[in-house]
């Protein structure tokens, strides 16, 4: 089943006149893990934020089940929200160095819900505890904090609305190999046990061939290849996209 | 031997509160061997690499102790002069972003000119060192700034820097980490090529195992100031004998070990304030017993005793 439809998705920004976005088509099926690759400066993060209606593309539709989200008013959007999360690359940036864990899952409680202090509370603790931490976390600040524990922060707070489709925007790019271990596979956890639906964004072609059922692959804006990861792996019918593979091929 | 590093220790703070984070490192680099130093953030393998050439800024730390024995001297004892005449002529460095590695308000050519300093056909040795990087396009461009050029462009400029003056060995700091994949793959490609024209021996330190891999042909592993374990490249790949070894070789994501991180490495690295007596790993290790919490080895206690897995298989 279809939960987002993307339509022929242009952005281009202002400044420089290349198309970021480029006629952009695809969509995401209900509970899968798609991947989306390409280098920096590709278009990937455009993308992801166009779909969450962070950035207005000049053309096209995101479809979010049956709905236009960038046509739908913003109390609308709002709501919608809740099921729509993202996960950012660097969790050194992406948390607030000045509010303590417990408050940044606040924030996003008061935005979305009305809870009660102790209820607001007990969600807190549950939801660390689904992330790896725990109760001692709550008011501690982001720089008391290694990678891997700002990362899991990330995590939880995009978990606090209970979403149906989290965007992971490289999330394990920065953190050491045994960190970025711990964490795809907290990630592939969650996905079962709460049947979430990813699109994930990286650079690291090991890491989507690891964890996604679908890959697409993106360059100057476009998508040069969609398919299957394990055919796509195997047998890719773009040139980019052997290229890619060749890199990271192993071995002398 | 070329470049021998004997019991080298380092300090990071002052007075009470000095810390120490290489806590006793030995490695021996061949005349054009290629040693990878492979470890995570903060292991201290950048620390190793400053070393080399006493580049740690005083006011950070200093060498503990220990000698850095190159060409049957020790750069630890050499006074200010004999080690200038070192930096840069026989050891060079390439860092990792290219593009704070350059100053923005200086243009990419007298950047290496400033290398060249000294030599008679300055131009002509520029062009020659531009040509070796795959960089002829912009020779006789004198007046281009490093942010006209990519990344990969910008890093190759550093590696042009680094092998004007014809050095003897090259410190590579994660060159390629700031890279894109293909990027990566060329700046690889032209390391290796360059290694081979010019007999380079090369410390190569990285994060990236499976970098580190295709380049070199020793690998050292760090973890928390020591060497967990070196060997040949292959070995270490096919058959680890320390357990963070292998368990930093299954923590590698890749499309043969789809859906699988089992057997990724729990809880963190520990902090150098606050290290306990015994293996280093031991609060990690999946294979500790007793005896690994008393004293700290060189390597693995259970070494041979133990079967890790690998990712290359044998043949």
């Amino acid at each position: 089943m279809e939960l987002l439809r993307i339509n022929n998705l242009r952005k281009t920004f202002p400044k420089n006149r290349v198309a970021a976005i480029d006629g952009v088509d695809f969509s995401v099926l209900k509970g899968e893990i798609l991947g989306l690759v390409g280098e920096s400066g590709c278009g990937k993060t455009t993308l992801s934020k166009v779909m969450l209606r962070l950035i207005a593309p000049d053309a096209g539709s995101v479809f979010y089940k049956d709905k236009d989200i960038l046509k739908i008013p913003a109390g609308e959007m709002l709501e919608l929200r809740k099921h729509m999360q993202i996960i950012f690359q660097d969790p050194y940036s992406s948390l607030d160095p000045r509010m303590k864990i417990g408050d940044i899952i606040d924030e996003v409680y008061s935005i979305h819900y009305s809870y009660s202090k102790e209820e607001a509370s007990r969600k807190k603790i549950g939801l660390l505890e689904s992330v790896g931490l725990g109760e001692s976390y709550l008011n501690r600040l982001p720089s008391q904090l290694s990678g891997g524990e700002r990362q899991r922060v990330g995590i939880a707070r995009a978990l606090a609305t209970e979403p149906e489709f989290i965007i992971c925007d490289e999330p394990v790019s920065s953190l050491d190999i045994s960190i970025q271990a711990q964490i795809l596979n907290l990630l592939l956890n969650l996905q079962k046990e709460k049947n979430l639906t990813y699109l994930f964004i990286s650079h690291d072609l090991g890491v989507i061939g690891s964890l996604c059922d679908r890959v697409a692959v993106m360059k100057d804006g476009r998508l040069v290849e969609l398919g299957a990861c394990e055919e796509v792996f195997r047998d890719p019918k773009n040139e980019y996209t052997k290229a890619l593979l060749k890199s990271i091929g192993g071995g002398k | 031997m070329f470049l021998r590093i004997k019991n080298l220790r380092v300090g990071y703070g002052s007075g009470g509160r000095e810390v120490e984070v290489v806590r006793g490192v030995d490695l021996e680099i061949k005349k054009g061997e290629c040693l990878g130093l492979v470890g995570e953030s903060g292991c201290g393998k950048t620390t190793v690499g400053l070393s080399i050439t006493r580049l740690i800024p005083a006011h950070k730390g200093r060498i503990l102790s220990g000698e850095i024995i190159f060409e049957d001297r020790d750069i630890l004892k050499m006074d200010d002069g004999a080690l200038r005449r070192l930096r840069g002529d026989r050891i060079s460095y390439v860092f990792q972003e290219p593009f704070s590695s350059l100053n923005p308000v200086f243009t990419i050519y007298s950047q290496i000119a400033e290398c060249a300093k000294g030599a008679k056909n300055t131009d002509d040795k520029i062009a020659e060192a531009l040509k070796s990087v795959g960089l002829e396009k912009i020779i006789g461009k004198k007046n281009l700034y490093p942010h006209e050029l990519s990344g990969g462009m910008q890093q190759r400029a550093m590696i042009a820097m680094a092998i004007i003056s014809r050095p003897d060995l090259l410190v590579l700091d994660e060159p390629t980490t700031a890279l894109d994949v293909t990027i990566q793959a060329q700046i690889l490609e032209l390391i290796m090529d360059l290694k081979e024209k010019l007999g380079l021996s090369i410390l190569f330190i990285s994060h990236d195992l499976r970098t580190v891999f295709k380049i070199s042909d020793r690998i050292a592993v760090m973890y928390a100031g020591v060497i967990a374990e070196e060997g040949q490249s292959r070995d270490i790949m096919s058959r680890p004998r320390h357990p963070y070894t292998s368990g930093l070789l299954a923590s590698i994501p890749s499309f043969e070990h789809r859906k699988q991180f089992f057997n990724a490495i729990e809880g963190k690295a520990p902090l150098f304030t606050d290290l306990s007596p015994g293996c280093k790993f031991y609060p990690r290790c999946g294979y500790r017993i007793d005896a690994c919490a008393k004293e700290e080895p060189a390597g693995c206690i259970r070494q041979g005793e133990l079967k890790l897995d690998g990712i290359i298989k044998n043949k």
